[in-house]
């Protein structure tokens, strides 16, 4: 399962990436430290007809784009796009209306706290996307 | 003699002719007048004569006519002695004990000899045995002798007497304003009127039911109008009682024969009671008392009544006036001492209001009143509720209506007032009744207490923002511990792997500690009340600011210019250090990467605020998209290693704490300008 992450915390990243290399089934396919940076990924990896990652993980304290916003405008491009990618909160947030807030959006499948566990990464697997 | 002296003559002698000439067409006139009147005498003296002679008849004449007539006829002559009397008159000095006969011979002949010495008849009322009679004295100047009279007129008199009494009663009632003055009226009136030695008036008490000597005149109260010791009688007991029960007038001839007298210690033997009842009720009795036996008859009786049935419609009157006056006062004292305003317009008019109205509107009653005050020209309605009430009211509407107004009173003051209007109507026409209530104060509440309550929601979703967005910063870099340390290889605490992880650590550590002190910051600055102002110079403070960050400046090539239109101002050196700092910092962070920053600080006055522009040629900011967010905390727009996103909402929550504002003009890639305004304090 090849996944992008989607998070301004080079520290979190490196964690991300020890947790990974200790399980198998994912692949981090991309790092992206903001929302934009995200999109403009994926947007060059359709016109260069690249593959595309099977789900995202996002995290929502960003700079530039942070999460929602990143959301927002995915929603909107994926349709005119025709791609269907599944989205993953993975935040340190354990703010009741973050947790509301996400279900509002069709693409997000889940939503992660940290910190980050082998157990997240057996739910993405699970999730047969 | 000259001629002189000759003219005087002559003219002194015509004068004298002249005077003879009137003097005697004077005399003749009053000759005439005089032999006129001679004539006049004469021919009356004829008249006189032959009535005389066509009355003048035979006794045996006489005789027969009388002992016809109905009246008592007599005949005395000019000495005095009696010719003739018919069987009437015989029958009546028949009667007479012998004082009484010779005192009315006496009278008579006084009478007989003003007749003989008139012309024509004199008359007299003379009492002969209770009975009054109208007698007539007719001479016979000629014959010498007198024919006399007699007319029983009593009955008349009695009527007479009767409505002499009431009238007189009546008279004085009339002026009667109180119950006592009713009670005191009618016993100073039957003694001096009606003749009686005694007089009492009880009245009852409402609440006892008792009656209670309200006045007294004659022996009773031999002093004045006073009484020290008013007598108290039970219901039912007593003659008084009796009479008050029975509401009928009773009088008794002996009173020590009648086992209802209660004794007291005057000598009565006859009593007389008569109540005074009003609606059916009895609310008097008048009572007389007499040392004489069977001194009160039934004309007492009837006379009484009829004074009792005059008083009664005097008391209910009373009463009646006394009932509206004390409605009146009851009503006016309500109206006077109501907690609310209570006010009459009639053609926006005022024609009453009440003494808390006119503290209300804080205008004089005289003010209120003249004709250039209008009461619908300081008033000032926004109430939605008002405005529909007013419309209704003019299309004709005259239901009850309450709504709110608010108002200025003369020294210019704000009201608020809650009024219900009603549309009443006399014979004036339509007048609106107002009642109006001062809500200023709990309006004034209601809006303080609203604001507080606004100002309270804003600061309390302002503290749950600061919780979560503390509380996220604090746990991302603990859950980074958490991972760091899971991934940490113990077996070899030296490999590349924990040199990198050790690296984190710190980071991690750092980041944590700077979030805990930002923390301290803002719950530090939330918490400021009482700050110092103080009279700095911006320049001073740019100064400084400039040579703590100096590395920064110099490693940025940035260039910074000043224009301190305003300097000295009073104000929070801490404020403005950290308005300095957190500005010119943010200015050199959001440069553009291939251009060297260029800021531009100035001041200028604007009316008594003071504004400070920080003007960059930086990255600039998507004002559509995050104007909203700019100023919040923990926002960052820029990826930047240094943005933590709370500087600007530091410097925002600064100046707001004393009245400030802050407002940024930008788009992205044409530069910022934040205008801070700071209130002249």
């Amino acid at each position: 399962m090849n996944v992008l992450l989607v998070d301004d915390d080079s520290t979190f990243r490196f964690i991300f990436r020890k947790q990974v290399e200790k399980q198998n089934g994912l692949e981090i396919m991309h790092e992206s430290e903001h929302g934009l940076a995200a999109l403009e990924y994926l947007k060059s990896a359709i016109s260069e007809s690249k593959e595309l990652p099977d789900v995202i993980i996002l995290d929502i304290n960003m700079p530039i784009m942070d999460g929602w916003m990143f959301l927002d405008d995915y929603s909107k491009w994926s349709k005119e796009a025709g791609i269907d990618i599944p989205v993953c909160m993975l935040s340190s947030t354990i703010n009741q209306m973050d947790f509301d807030k996400s279900k509002t959006y069709s693409s997000v499948i889940d939503f992660f706290s940290k910190p980050f566990s082998s157990e997240h990464i057996n739910r993405l697997l699970s999730l047969e996307v | 003699m000259d001629k002189t002296e000759i003219d005087k003559l002559r003219k002194a002698l015509s004068e004298e002719r002249e005077k003879r000439v009137i003097a005697e067409s004077k005399l003749e006139a009053s000759e005439r007048a005089f032999f006129n009147a001679i004539d006049q005498l004469r021919a009356e003296k004829r008249d006189v004569e032959s009535e005389f002679e066509a009355k003048s008849v035979e006794l045996e004449e006489f005789a027969r006519f009388s002992n016809q007539s109905p009246y008592a006829t007599m005949r005395i002559s000019a000495d005095g002695k009696l010719l003739y009397s018919n069987k009437k008159a015989r029958e009546i000095v028949r009667g007479l004990p012998k004082e009484a006969q010779d005192s009315m011979q006496a009278a008579f002949f006084h009478k007989v000899s003003d007749a003989l010495n008139s012309l024509a008849p004199v008359t007299g009322e003379f009492m002969i045995a209770k009975t009054t009679y109208h007698v007539t004295f007719a001479s016979v100047q000629n014959l010498g002798y007198v024919n006399v009279f007699a007319v029983d007129i009593s009955e008349q008199e009695k009527l007479r007497k009767y409505f002499d009494v009431l009238s007189s009663f009546s008279a004085h009632l009339i002026e009667t304003q109180t119950e006592e003055d009713v009670a005191w009226t009618i016993a100073q009136q039957a003694i001096s009127k009606l003749g009686y030695s005694d007089c009492v008036v009880y009245l009852k008490d409402p609440i006892t039911g008792e009656f209670v000597q309200k006045s007294a005149y004659g022996s009773k109260n031999p002093r004045d109008l006073e009484l020290a010791n008013p007598i108290r009688i039970q219901p039912g007991k007593g003659i008084v009682g009796h009479v008050a029960a029975m509401q009928a007038g009773e009088y008794v001839d002996d009173v020590r024969k009648d086992e209802r007298y209660i004794p007291d210690h005057m000598e009565s033997i006859s009593e007389i009671c008569v109540p005074i009842v009003v609606n059916g009720e009895t609310v008097a009795v008048i009572d007389s008392e007499n040392s004489e036996y069977a001194f009160y008859g039934e004309e007492d009786l009837s006379i009484l009544t009829a004074i009792a049935s005059v008083a009664s419609s005097r008391l209910q009157r009373i009463k009646a006036i006394q009932d509206v006056r004390q409605e009146k006062e009851r009503f006016r004292s309500f109206v006077e001492n109501a907690f609310g305003g209570i006010y009459i317009i009639r053609q926006n008019k005022f024609e009453y209001a009440n003494a808390p109205f006119f503290e209300i509107i804080g205008y004089t009653e005289e003010e209120a009143f003249e004709d250039s005050f209008n009461f619908f020209e300081i008033i000032t309605v926004t109430d939605a509720e008002a405005i529909k009430a007013i419309e209704e009211r003019k299309s004709g509407d005259r239901s009850p209506k309450s709504y709110k107004l608010e108002l200025d009173t003369k020294a210019g003051e704000k009201k608020h007032l809650a009024v219900n209007t009603t549309i009443l109507e006399d014979d004036k026409g339509p007048y609106t009744l107002g009642i109006c209530l001062d809500i200023t104060f709990i309006e004034e509440s209601r809006t303080q207490l609203t604001n507080l309550n606004l100002e309270l929601e804003k600061r309390n979703e302002e503290l749950r923002q600061f919780a979560h967005l503390a509380s996220h910063n604090l746990r991302a870099p603990v859950t980074n511990l958490m991972g760091l340390l899971e991934h940490f290889d113990r077996t070899q605490p030296g490999c590349d792997t924990n040199e990198f992880i050790i690296q984190e650590f710190e980071k991690s550590v750092n980041s944590l500690s700077l979030t805990l002190e930002e923390m301290h910051q803002v719950l530090k600055m939330r918490a400021e009340k009482n700050v110092e102002l103080n009279t700095i110079k911006l320049s001073d403070s740019f100064n400084q600011v400039t040579e703590l960050i100096k590395e920064q400046i110099a490693s940025a090539d940035a260039i910074i210019f000043t224009d301190f239109d305003v300097d000295e101002i009073r104000y929070v050196k801490g404020h403005i250090d950290n308005i300095m700092l957190n500005m010119i910092t943010n200015a050199i962070k959001y440069a553009k990467p291939q251009n060297k920053p260029e800021i531009r600080v100035s001041s200028a006055l604007s009316g008594s605020d003071v504004i400070i522009s920080f003007k960059d040629n930086g990255l600039g900011i998507n004002m559509e998209k995050y104007g909203d967010q700019i100023f919040g905390m923990y926002k960052r727009f820029h990826s930047h290693p240094d943005s933590r996103g709370l500087g600007l909402y530091l410097v925002k929550t600064q100046v707001e704490q004393l009245g400030g504002s802050i407002e940024v003009e930008s788009s992205p890639g044409m530069g910022s300008e934040f205008k801070i305004t700071l209130r002249a304090n």
